[in-house]
């Protein structure tokens, strides 16, 4: 959870540090590779903040969240590449603006698939909700691989074109790193905006109890439906990116593990923090890339990590290490809920 | 207009689970303005009744009427918007934010900025927190808890947070609160200060119906006593004509 | 997965096919009900482990692949012949999975449901990840028990391994339920499902029947992988789509319903089975997610499981 004390003001001064350490960092940074794996870490960012809210503040689990990545990253690299949509938009309409468009509208798509999964969905507990998501994920897969004439099969789709404004192409590492680090920095923004509002502290009285939340006047249902297709377009955001930025889109970067790989970001992170997911998402970025030299090593190292970290820290790596070091007995925010549960069966 | 005196009525309600009879055939008024106490032993269907009126469950027969209107089978989250709200036996303060957010929350009912406003954080986002901030600081310093808006609710202690609950039921101006056992596992001058609170209340206008064991605390506020057990009323009236009635005696001190 | 020999038949109108589309037809029931009895076992797996426990287990799915790995292992490597290496196989991946629940499970400073499912899904991974650096990618191959001689039945031709899949599946369900049904064991790992509490006092160790759970699982998931290994092959990561199929088998026949778990298993069995045959192989594997959702959406409960009651 959010720590106590660490008020709006702290965090827009902690932004504001996050700003000014990114205006500098590309200095520091000469190689282009380094450049790509801050890009990454920017682009896994967006969705793991996302992915964090529907978690620790809704409560809700998800593990089928490549799949709205890859919802953003197809719908982007199909409709640019294979489609002449010009032809669409009237002859005054700038070129260079359509994939924008194209963004938002699959941004609007991913959205209202997640809406529609999402009614049936998130009245399931615990743990069906995980499966479900899983068995959306697979499925998705399935039909990204046999549905070749349009996704072009098990090899994806090449020539996503880059995006531009105007005559500027963000064709190079350091000219995305800024495009992704803004939108990074919005996504972070407007996620503290929502966490501080009456609907934050709505989804995080649904996490600590679904009843009194629910007595002042907050339909569960509902608000858990929101942040979820919330999460899910900030993956289609995240996806339609990573499709334009590396020009290359395979059903591997949307499948299962990369579900559970960013499930791992928020775990390490934190569970319920804004901040938490810029960190997992670092973490995990990083270790990939050291690992990234033997791939077998880097699925053994994540179950690993995620084995061990929900066994020690249930409330996420980070924020179960500050604890440890502040020797604070405080409930996890899971624990809490369960006792909760607890509580109602009895007493009711 | 003329205004129903009745703010709450319970009428011919019954609740069953699988066969097992919770509540039959229960009926009483409350009147506005007053303070109204449930008492019976465990296993009476006091929170029952609560949790049927607040929508938590379904009658199985019989009427909610508030304010003259038939309110059976709403859904939970809607009540509060008619101007009911209620606080919870087994505490259920929201365990990992702090008081003052705790009693914000309480203004949800009361308050409209939606989803995209709030990601934007638009202007009438900022004024309304700022509104629902200070009317939830105001409520704090009624219960007594001014300088512990900070504290996460985790870290007060059970009379605090008993204090807490009643804060965040009031803040979005309800009719009629439902307390249900407002004073259990408080010591007595933490009981007494919840019954000033609570007198307060009734002062102010507002109707109260209230489940407590604690008898010296019932007879202490209350205007009116419902006596259940076993799922049925027993009795009702005022708390001395309660206190020597034959039927009660026997059923709290066994035949 | 089940056909023991790919038909691609374009399904057409056409005069002549009535009779090829019912042998095909009963082609198709039974590699489906082949399948289908494995995902049944994988199902009582899963079963086994929630009712003990509440535990979604997805370690399940290893103890399939290990199952049919490790055969392999002795039979090919060791020269151990299948007689001994099965067995063998069996009580080692019944070790591992009390080991695991011994070593992750219990040692967990939470015991919500949900972070209980994220340990057994990061041990699914680090066992998966652990296979493909031991093993390799390239598929295993097991012989069949007895034979390869096809044989005719109903227009069907199936293999003796078939008929060992049934055989075995009918003995493993037909010995867990005397076990849940007759033996004091069995009657207190039921008890424990029901209501720990009382179970603990009346002096059931619960811990000890949530070991024995992980331990059951196990060597059904095992005996689960051996005996498909012969129609399939085995590899390292056969048992991700085996283990969340029987998971989708579980759920349509209501979780942790034993007869459930058959029925729903071989019902989706011969559904993938005929869906595959009929209109499609290309999304065969999509077949049990889809039903999983659905009955998820629809009938969280399953078929034969009982919808959840209004809490008291």
């Amino acid at each position: 959870m959010q720590p106590f004390g660490f008020r709006e003001n702290a965090n827009t001064c902690y932004l504001l540090i996050l700003a000014f350490t990114l205006v500098f960092l590309p200095l520091l940074i000469r190689s282009s590779y380094y450049l790509l794996v801050v890009n990454l870490i920017g682009l896994n960012t967006i969705l793991v903040v996302g992915l964090n809210l529907l978690i620790g503040y809704a409560g809700q689990i998800s593990i089928g969240h490549a799949a709205f990545f890859g919802m953003g990253a197809y719908f982007s690299a199909i409709l640019t590449t294979s489609f002449g949509l010009s032809v669409w938009f009237p002859s005054w309409f700038p070129g260079w603006l359509i994939p924008w468009v194209i963004i938002l509208f699959a941004m609007l798509f991913t959205g209202a698939v997640a809406y529609l999964i999402g009614i049936p969905t998130l009245k399931l507990k615990g743990n069906y909700l995980v499966m479900a998501t899983l068995g959306f994920n697979i499925i998705f897969e399935i039909v990204l691989v046999e549905w070749d004439s349009v996704t072009g099969g098990a090899n994806g789709m090449a020539g996503v074109p880059y995006l531009a404004v105007g005559d500027f192409y963000f064709n190079s590492d350091l000219r995305f790193y800024c495009l992704v680090w803004s939108l990074c920095l919005l996504t972070l923004i407007v996620s503290f905006n929502l966490v501080n509002s009456r609907v934050g502290r709505a989804m995080k009285a649904i996490h600590d109890s679904e009843v009194a939340a629910n007595t002042m006047g907050i339909n569960t249902h509902r608000y858990k439906v929101k942040v979820f297709v919330l999460s899910a377009v900030f993956a289609s955001l995240a996806g339609s990116l990573y499709a334009h930025y590396i020009t290359v889109i395979t059903p591997k970067s949307c499948d299962i593990m990369y579900s559970i790989q960013v499930v791992i970001m928020v775990i390490v992170g934190g569970i319920g923090s804004v901040w938490g997911s810029l960190f997992g998402a670092t973490l995990l970025i990083l270790l990939s890339e050291v690992l990234h030299v033997i791939e077998k090593f880097n699925v053994v190292a994540l179950g690993l990590i995620l084995m061990l970290v929900m066994i020690f820290f249930p409330e996420g790596l980070i924020p179960g290490l500050l604890k440890r070091r502040r020797s604070q007995v405080q409930s996890s925010p899971f624990r809490s809920r369960r006792s909760e549960v607890r509580s109602q069966t009895s007493d009711l | 207009m003329k205004r129903a005196k009745a703010m709450l009525e319970v009428a011919n309600v019954n609740k069953s689970f699988g066969g097992i009879m919770a509540l039959m055939d229960v009926s009483f008024r409350v009147d506005r303005g007053t303070i109204t106490a449930m008492i019976g032993p465990n296993g009476a269907g006091k929170t029952t009744l609560l949790n049927v009126i607040t929508g938590i469950y379904m009658a199985s027969a019989g009427e909610i009427l508030f304010e003259g209107k038939n309110i059976s089978g709403i859904r939970p989250h809607q009540v509060s918007y008619l101007g009911i709200s209620r606080t919870f036996q087994n505490l259920q303060v929201f365990q990992n934010m702090s008081a003052l957010e705790n009693v914000m929350v309480g203004s949800h009912c009361r308050t409209s900025a939606g989803f995209i406003a709030c990601l934007a954080r638009t202007l009438k986002v900022k004024r309304e927190e700022k509104e629902v901030r200070n009317r939830a600081m105001e409520m704090l310093g009624f219960v007594n808890l001014a300088g512990k808006q900070n504290q996460p609710g985790s870290s007060l202690p059970c009379g605090d947070q008993k204090r807490l609950e009643l804060a965040r039921a009031l803040v979005s101006h309800p009719k009629l609160v439902l307390l249900d056992e407002p004073v259990s596992g408080l010591n007595n001058s933490e009981t007494e200060e919840m019954g000033d609170l609570i007198l307060k209340l009734k002062e102010s206008g507002m109707t109260v119906l209230l489940v407590e064991h604690d008898m010296n605390f019932v007879m202490r506020v209350s205007d009116v006593i419902v006596v259940l057990n076993y799922g049925e009323k027993l009795a009702q009236g005022s708390p001395a004509e309660i206190q020597n009635d034959d039927m009660v005696i026997a059923a709290y001190l066994g035949d | 997965m089940g056909e023991s020999k790919p038909r691609a038949v374009p399904w057409k109108p056409r005069l002549f096919c009535v009779m090829t589309l019912l042998d095909n037809f009963s082609q198709f029931v039974f590699s489906g009900l082949t399948t289908g009895s494995i995902y049944a076992l994988i199902a009582i797996g899963f079963g086994v482990v929630h009712n003990a426990s509440g535990i979604m287990n997805l370690v399940q799915c290893e103890f399939i692949t290990l199952g049919g790995m490790i055969t392999a292992t002795f039979y090919t490597f060791a020269g151990i012949p299948l007689a001994v290496s099965i067995p063998s196989a069996i009580i080692t991946v019944t070790l591992i999975g009390a080991l695991f629940e011994r070593s992750a499970i219990r040692t967990a400073r939470s015991q919500q449901v949900v972070i209980l499912i994220f340990i057994t899904i990061g041990a699914s991974i680090f066992i998966k990840g652990l296979a493909l650096i031991v093993w390799g990618s390239d598929p295993f191959v097991l012989p069949p028990f007895s034979g390869n001689e096809p044989i005719h039945i109903l227009g069907a031709t199936i293999v003796p391994q078939n008929l060992w899949v049934f055989a075995i599946t009918i003995s493993v369900v037909t010995a867990l339920h005397f076990f849940f049904k007759k033996s004091i064991t069995g009657k207190a790992m039921r008890a424990a499902c029901c209501n720990r509490r009382a179970a603990a006092l009346a002096g059931i160790s619960v811990n000890r029947m949530i070991l024995l759970s992980f331990a059951m699982s196990g060597a059904v998931g095992a005996v689960a992988g051996i005996i498909i290994a012969p129609i399939t092959t085995t590899s390292y990561d056969v048992g991700f789509m085996l283990g969340l199929k029987g998971f989708s088998a579980a759920v349509l026949g209501g979780y942790g319903s034993m007869p459930g778990a058959v029925l729903g298993g071989l019902l989706l069995g011969v559904m993938e089975s005929l869906a595959a045959g009929l209109i499609s192989s290309a999304y065969k594997n999509a077949v049990a997610f889809i039903i999983l959702l659905l009955v998820l959406f629809i009938r969280p409960s399953g078929l034969l499981g009982e919808p959840e009651t209004e809490r008291v």
